[in-house]
């Protein structure tokens, strides 16, 4: 038993230890060392992948599937929406996931491949402070990308002498003021004061917002040079700190954040601060969108702002995105994030962090400012065959109420109400979101329930699956969301005094496009 | 030299079922079993060509099904203007398509029938996959026989139990374009290798046989996985083990077999294995609100779901909208508690004589089964949950509870019980077939 045990158990840590050292990711062309290995990591990724999604209709993980693509390339089209040769494509997706390791390998991969990419993969590379990949891909490049990067890469891993050596090979160029700047930085390392003083002066000459230098003569100059320099930084600094690398181009520094809550129709301001990191084509601009992120994914809204030109290497810009709360962002609260697209093309350029090409800043709390007001009784109106009909739109946020009281009673024979959910989370088919409640004159009367999948429905694509809906779909609404119309009949007649809606769900805003009280006339969908 | 006439009966038993399975096929109209559309929509799809578009596709099917009386038979008010998609189609809206719901594998092999003469039509692409159901029916029927021959080895039960096959409702799911007949032949294949593996032990035969056998379960339908309770136990019990007085071997070939069916589908068909565990976490998130969900449930909701499962389970034909009188289903649920009251019997009779843990198997799987449906489709509160059909993955087992639960009634008339069930079944279906099937449909 042991003298067969032994010798399996060894070839298999032999196996284990050649696979490790040997492994290649199939990505970048591995050979068949690893395979069982790959299939096995694909299946795991791929099974958490499907755990994950809740069902059949939504979209996977992104990250999950990321790497599940990273052992399977032949599923990475399916997976990631990117071919498997396109291997800037897919670095640039694997790093606005947030999976330094696997973006870093494609990084240099991508640019033995192909010459042209390098300039840009050193770029990617340093954002992901992998300063020997930086070092490795710049050897390639010439002119003053190839020494500004050399140069900092060697400013973190070699002697700074050698390090400011390659940077005075900079020359002319957008690189030229952080280049200075960052020798500065070397001489004030190596005690030489006044060296390193008229760097950063130089810097500032050719780019008065560049951070490396303003921070030098904070910390250096003399005392107005000092203070002038310590205020600009000062004019940058955000509460909510970040260092988030945005494509090759910039790093977004930190964001003022609106306080909440916020009403509908509030104007609402996020300020952000970016720092340069690589020039792109001439003349090009980036076009900043606030949007709303969550669990499930990101929310088809967004607000544009003003495109900018990107600052250069080493600068430092501050954007400002201004909007209007729409009536469609649902109550409740939302997380808001920030995505960046290049102009022409609008393509989302990749962040570091985040999901879905989006930044995520935080979470604000849009109610319990978006309660509406009662309805008012002059909005109870005699309609067709119904008796009474709200006849405006109601958004409530989880626990929001409303109370719709009539002068007169009503006699209605049955309740017809158009309605949607947005939640936040995946909802199930059944989920009770909202209730309807009839009063009489004497006291409740009846109680109808909204369920998700029923009586209305969520933003997917058509109803629960499996589930039949009483409700019936009234066609799409804004940014897909559907409206679904329910009607019940009462079993007699009622003298109605007060109908009170209510959202019982935890993290869903529910949408009451109308709500009519049936007169006679069999309640359904002829009405 | 005669021929036994036990060796006659398989041949009997595929006879009758071929019989009345092209008869049913004939005698109901297209369209007119539960979402043929749909399963049609998802396998012409697989056929491929270039001019495929299953828009146009869905809207050539809503005419064809509007020829057939579709929307008068089932229930459903004819549209004024006729939809264009299922999903704008009354009724069809509740599951507008098969495709990512399933995995891919019944549905490529399906394809392959459309190439067959007459399949480039709608109605005759429709029958030739009607007979290619039929065909994988008569295969789960043969899977049936041979089970139930390892559990009743004298065979004076076997003819009643495998009759489990000719249950109505069976044979009209099993002679529909659907998934559902590809299932209850995978099942009925990976509990004859349970049965096995119960006989001579977790060899390494039976462990790779059990093993392919759920993997090719799991790339035809999700449903397996509610079979998977069922194998540790049967590894457990399993007899005569070639590995003696070693538990932790046999936990160890279990462990062994699910990494396999793990790895196996990862690399042959990872998309089945994605359906398979999104349906698992679907499950998972269905037991644990369970409570919630049933509490809110109406009075009265499970002796109606009860009691349409069982209508469904023996035949409530077209799109679940046509029962037979309920006599009928008075009459059968007689019979099934009669069973159950002789399986009792025989419990504390004579312990089933050696057959028990056969019978122990196959009671294991039907709980299985059902206790995978109650969990997953019970608390639902639709109309369309409360199907018996997705019972009939354990028909083998149910065929083999009921003649054994009739057997130990009367345990000295054994072939005569097993001959009785065999007839009543025929009976049953000559009943459904000529005095409600074909005149609903006529």
């Amino acid at each position: 038993m042991k003298a067969r045990t032994v010798p399996i158990a060894l070839v298999l840590t032999a196996l284990a230890v050649w696979g490790a050292l040997a492994y290649r990711p199939p990505l970048i062309g591995g050979g068949p060392v690893g395979r069982i290995y790959d299939i096995g990591a694909f299946g795991w990724w791929y099974a958490r992948a499907a755990w994950s999604r809740e069902g059949w209709a939504r979209t996977p993980d992104p990250v999950l599937a990321a790497r599940a693509a990273w052992h399977r390339p032949g599923m990475a089209r399916e997976l990631l929406g990117v071919p498997p040769g396109d291997l800037p494509a897919l670095a640039r997706r694997y790093f606005s996931l947030g999976l330094s390791a696997e973006a870093a390998e494609l990084f240099t991969a991508a640019a033995a491949r192909d010459p042209s990419f390098a300039a840009s993969a050193a770029a990617y590379l340093a954002a992901l402070e992998d300063w020997n990949r930086v070092l490795e891909t710049a050897a390639a490049l010439r002119g003053p990308a190839g020494a500004y990067w050399r140069g900092r890469a060697l400013e973190e891993t070699a002697d700074p002498a050698i390090a400011l050596e390659e940077l005075s090979r900079v020359g002319e160029g957008p690189f030229r003021a952080d280049a200075a700047a960052r020798s500065g930085t070397l001489c004030e390392r190596g005690g030489d004061r006044e060296r390193s003083l008229a760097f950063y002066r130089r810097a500032l000459e050719l780019d008065p917002l560049d951070r490396c230098a303003l921070e030098g003569l904070a910390r250096i100059g003399d005392g107005p040079e000092a203070a002038a320099a310590a205020r600009t930084l000062g004019f940058f600094s955000r509460s909510l700190p970040l260092r988030v690398a945005v494509g090759d181009r910039f790093l977004l520094l930190g964001a003022d954040l609106p306080p909440g809550p916020m009403p509908a129709g509030a104007r609402s301001r996020i300020a952000l601060t970016l720092l340069g990191w690589s020039p792109g084509p001439e003349g090009s601009e980036v076009l900043p969108l606030a949007g709303m992120i969550s669990e499930a994914g990101t929310f088809p809204w967004y607000q544009g702002g003003e495109a900018f030109s990107p600052p250069g290497p080493g600068a430092l810009r501050e954007v400002n995105l201004e909007w209007v709360w729409p009536l469609e962002v649902f109550p409740g609260d939302v997380d808001l994030g920030v995505a960046f697209e290049s102009l022409p093309g609008r393509e989302r350029l990749p962040a570091s962090a985040g999901r879905g090409g989006y930044v995520g800043l935080g979470r604000l709390c849009l109610d319990p400012a978006w309660t509406p007001s009662p309805a008012a009784a002059s909005e109870v109106e005699a309609c067709g065959p119904g008796a009474a009909r709200l006849n405006r739109a109601v958004f409530l946020g989880p626990g929001d109420r409303i109370r719709w009281e009539f002068p007169v009673p009503v006699r209605a024979r049955g309740l017809a109400v158009i309605s949607s959910v947005r939640s936040r989370g995946p909802g199930r088919a059944g989920d009770r979101v909202g209730t309807v409640g009839i009063e009489t004159a004497a006291g409740p009367a009846a109680e109808v329930p909204l369920r998700l999948g029923r009586e209305t429905a969520g933003t997917t694509e058509g109803p629960a699956s499996g589930v039949p809906v009483s409700g019936i779909r009234q066609g799409s609404g804004p940014r897909g969301l559907y409206d679904y119309r329910t009607s019940v009949r009462f079993p007699e007649p009622m003298e109605i005094a007060a109908v009170n809606v209510e959202n019982v769900s935890r993290a869903s805003g529910l949408k009451i496009a109308d709500l009519v009280l049936l007169d006679g006339a069999a309640p359904g969908p002829g009405r | 030299m005669t021929a036994r006439p036990e060796r006659k009966l398989p041949g009997l038993l595929l006879l009758a079922a071929a019989g009345w399975g092209c008869a049913l096929i004939l005698a109901v109209p297209p369209w007119q079993a539960p979402d043929e559309p749909t399963h049609f929509v998802y396998i012409r799809a697989q056929r491929g060509g270039g001019d495929f578009d299953p828009a146009r596709l869905e809207e050539e099917i809503i005419r064809s099904m509007d020829g057939y009386r579709w929307w008068e038979l089932v229930g459903a008010r004819r549209p004024a203007v006729l939809p264009g998609r299922f999903f704008d189609a009354p009724f069809l809206r509740a599951a507008p398509s098969q495709m990512r719901k399933n995995p891919r594998l019944y549905y490529l092999l399906a394809s392959r029938v459309l190439f067959l003469p007459g399949g480039a039509s709608l109605e005759g692409g429709l029958y030739l996959l009607r007979f290619f159901s039929l065909g994988l029916t008569l295969l789960s029927a043969a899977a049936a026989w041979a089970a139930v021959s390892r559990v009743f080895p004298e065979r004076e039960l076997a003819l009643g139990a495998a009759s489990a096959v000719l249950v109505p409702q069976y044979l009209l799911i099993g002679t529909s374009v659907s998934v559902e007949p590809a299932i209850n032949l995978c099942s009925a294949l990976f509990f004859l290798e349970l049965l096995g593996t119960l006989e001579a032990g977790p060899t390494l035969r039976r462990v790779l046989g059990l093993g392919a056998a759920y993997a090719l379960g799991l790339m035809v339908s999700y449903k397996f996985l509610v079979l998977l309770p069922v194998v540790p136990p049967a590894l457990a019990c399993a007899g005569r083990s070639r590995f003696p007085g070693a538990a932790w071997r046999r936990a160890a070939a279990g462990a062994l077999l699910a990494a396999g069916i793990f790895w196996g589908l990862a690399a042959v068909d990872p998309r089945s294995l994605g359906l398979a565990v999104a349906r698992l976490r679907e499950l998972y998130d269905t037991v644990f609100s369970w409570g919630a969900a049933s509490g809110s449930l109406p009075g009265g909701y499970w002796n109606w779901f009860n009691a349409r499962v069982f209508e469904s389970f023996w035949i409530r034909y077209g799109w679940s909208a046509f029962p037979l009188p309920p006599d009928y289903y008075r009459a059968l649920r007689i019979v099934c508690l009669g069973a159950l009251a002789g399986l009792a019997c025989a419990w504390f009779r004579d312990r089933f004589r050696g057959v028990s843990r056969g019978i122990a198997l196959a009671a294991g799987y039907a709980l299985a089964v059902t206790a995978g449906f109650y969990l997953f489709w019970g608390p639902r509160e639709a109309e369309t949950s409360a199907q018996g059909r997705h019972l009939f993955m354990a028909m083998p087992a149910w065929g083999i509870l009921l003649a054994a639960g009739l057997g130990g009634l009367w345990p000295e008339r054994k072939r005569l019980v097993g001959a009785a069930i065999f007839a009543g079944m025929l009976l049953l279906d000559a009943a459904a077939l000529f005095g409600y099937i074909i005149p609903t449909f006529s």
